[in-house]
């Protein structure tokens, strides 16, 4: 076990209780996905295995030894990218991954080699004289990640590492996680977009109030509810009437308009895309576009606490 | 070795903080010497025209006022004794002149048509004189064989303050005080530093000590390290303002530059041990305990002098024990004896308060700094 978390209860000062008996576990070689709404004690939850913050109950241990701010064997295993980018202004992008790289190694050599490695690796060769201040949003956020990889840990935590980046940044973050992870290190990743944790976790706990909800693997979250399929059709005009006519419709568990598309859940099973055309066919209902999808984790978030995750 | 040049390359980059604690400074010591620098009591005071009535005048006032000199060369005021009373008193009411006096039954009266520097001089003198001759006249009535030990007295009086005033520099000029409290303030400045240390290690005062946290660096040898980087800064940027003041700009110090030189060593460690110790007892943002801090070291300077030196005599006159625990004071105190004293004695105290202050200010920061978890970051 990679990280083992046990009970972890913390509340602030404010009197908000951020973790409830908080528990799950991280095994060597995973994408571990942490995934809630914003304010669901994600952060918190990775503050607390990192030592940062104090928590009144519960135990973490991290590769199997229990972790404590003098753990200075443990933290040197372990990377990390904070939710905000923390870098030196005042040093340019080389300076601050071999500056952040030097705390873990000592070694001048094999340092030079780990630094240019991890430009390599955020693809930030073009950039490696510039200050942080000459640099855009996605290109921030990629020498973040280098500074908490540089040194190659065993483990990785990197907390919503993608927020306020742009499509393309994105991507290739998320390319450069499932290369990390190929070459050996265990992910701790934490986000809201429910999207990304599906992309590339193998496992997933969700979390919302300070609690786990619900955890497993991606297919298991989605075979725990009912929903089986997701049609949208977007109509010309919105027309209250249809509703009951695609109510009526075998498997349908709901129906609703959201602007002009109608929007048809139907429960596990078969495929409601024929039954469907057929309706419209019959009553010659028009329509613009349509389309079916599988559900997601939002909809697994949905059905088990009644919110959306970007609520 | 490498963290500490890391460190100190951040800090140099850092051009905000660096105006504050090095350019600033110089700036302020460049205007104050443009201001008063080269002021000193003698050209600060020109003699003084005085008229005295012809027709209502004391010998023995005439031959004081004339005989008393701004220096060696230069009187304090050229008196005038050629006009009658009511000639005098038609120029005051045309204001052609600022004032007379006239001396009837053995009484002075000075009438002036305005307030200044030259009418506030003259009354000085004139209170003096009087109280002077009352004390000759009582003691010459009531114990006549006793006059020649009180004008010894004032005599003696008079070579003490000169002694005082001589001590280790015949010219002292007691504007220095301002360029003292300038370098105390210059090494209370040294708190910018204090606070970004704390700032980039404390985990819950920014993201990047958080992530600085989380490393395998222990704690004491980041504060170690970054202290050091920041005393080798702003000592460096302190000796510039004091070897350019002593030497370019030829404001008079001490001779010892030994002393000087250890005096804004201890300032300077003063000031960022002093920043770093607030940082920890402010709440709130880095940028909100700069605001705070700055107040705090410019009030500090104030009262040790650096806008109205009255307002330092003041405060050690009426509150000493505050005077010793002014950082601001100390130093310019420091330097004060330095320059006007032979002895340091005073000296070597004011210095090691300063010196143990920094000690409770540190080891303050340490004990609250190495709290191993927080309540939030």
């Amino acid at each position: 076990m990679i990280v083992k978390v046990e009970n972890v209860s913390k509340t602030y000062k404010n009197g908000v209780k951020a973790l409830q008996n908080l528990s799950f576990e991280v095994r060597e070689g995973e994408i571990f996905g942490l995934l809630g709404p914003n304010g669901s004690g994600k952060t918190t939850s990775i503050n607390c295995i990192l030592s940062l913050l104090k928590y009144e109950a519960g135990n973490i241990e991290i590769f199997g030894e229990s972790m404590t701010p003098e753990r200075y064997d443990l933290k040197a295993q372990i990377g990390y990218v904070p939710q905000q980018v923390a870098v030196f202004n005042e040093l340019t992008v080389e300076e601050n991954i071999d500056y952040f790289c030097g705390l873990y190694v000592k070694d001048k050599q094999k340092r030079k080699s780990l630094v240019d490695e991890a430009i390599d690796f955020v693809s930030l060769n073009d950039y490696r004289k510039f200050y942080p201040k000459k640099l855009s949003g996605g290109l921030l956020r990629r020498l973040n990640i280098a500074c908490g990889i540089a040194h190659k840990p065993r483990l990785i935590i990197l907390d919503e590492p993608t927020v306020a980046v742009d499509p393309q940044s994105r991507n290739k973050i998320l390319e450069g996680i499932v290369k990390l992870n190929k070459q050996g290190a265990t992910i701790v990743y934490t986000s809201h977009y429910m999207e990304e944790v599906e992309q590339i976790c193998s496992y997933i706990v969700i979390m919302d109030k300070g609690q786990v909800v619900s955890h497993g693997t991606k297919e298991k979250l989605k075979a725990m509810i009912n929903l089986g399929e997701t049609i949208e059709i977007t109509l010309p005009n919105r027309n209250e009437a249809y509703l009951d006519l695609f109510r009526q419709l075998p498997n349908v568990l709901d129906c609703f308009y959201k602007d002009r598309i109608l929007v048809v859940k139907s429960g596990k099973g078969q495929t409601n895309i024929p039954n469907v055309l057929q309706l419209m066919n019959e009553h010659d209902i028009k329509y613009e576009t349509i389309y079916s999808s599988l559900p997601t984790l939002n909809d697994v978030f949905l059905e088990i606490t009644g919110k959306e995750l970007r609520d | 070795m490498r963290i500490y040049f890391t460190r100190l390359k951040c800090l140099i980059r850092d051009k905000g903080n660096l105006f504050w604690a090095i350019i600033f400074p110089l700036c302020l010591g460049t205007f104050f010497y443009l201001g008063f620098g080269r002021l000193t009591m003698d050209s600060f005071i020109d003699t003084i025209d005085t008229y005295v009535a012809s027709d209502y005048y004391s010998d023995l006032l005439v031959s004081q006022m004339q005989e008393v000199k701004i220096n060696t060369d230069k009187p304090l005021f050229n008196v005038n004794v050629d006009k009658t009373k009511a000639e005098l008193e038609q120029l005051l009411q045309d204001k052609k002149i600022k004032g007379y006096i006239y001396v009837e039954n053995n009484e002075i009266t000075y009438r002036v048509n305005g307030s200044g520097v030259d009418q506030t001089v003259t009354k000085g003198f004139l209170d003096q004189y009087l109280q002077i001759s009352e004390l000759i006249v009582k003691v010459s009535t009531t114990n006549p064989e006793k006059i020649n030990d009180v004008i010894n007295d004032l005599a003696k009086q008079r070579s003490y303050v000169k002694e005082i005033l001589s001590g280790s520099n015949p010219k002292a000029n007691r504007l220095n005080v301002y360029f003292f409290a300038l370098i105390a303030m210059a090494c209370l400045y040294g708190s910018f530093w204090g606070i970004g240390l704390v700032r980039d290690i404390e985990a819950d005062n920014s993201p990047l000590a958080a992530r600085v946290n989380i490393t395998p660096t222990h704690k004491f040898k980041l504060i170690v390290t970054y202290f050091l980087a920041a005393l080798t800064l702003h000592f460096s940027g302190n000796m510039m303002l004091v070897l350019y003041l002593k030497y370019l700009l030829q404001i008079e110090f001490s001779n010892n530059l030994l002393l000087i030189i250890l005096t804004s060593f201890v300032g300077t460690i003063g000031g960022i041990t002093f920043g770093a110790f607030m940082s920890i007892l402010v709440k709130g943002t880095p940028e909100k305990k700069e605001g705070i801090v700055n107040i705090i070291c410019l009030f500090l300077s104030f009262l040790s002098g650096l806008m109205f030196l009255d307002v330092k005599y003041f405060i050690d006159r009426n509150i000493p024990f505050f005077s010793y625990v002014n950082p601001a004071s100390l130093l310019t105190d420091s330097l004060y004896s330095l320059y006007y004293y032979n002895s340091l004695s005073r000296y070597f105290l004011r210095l090691s308060i300063l010196a143990v202050l920094s000690l409770i200010f540190i080891s303050g920061t340490y004990f609250k700094m190495r709290g191993n978890r927080y309540d939030s970051v």
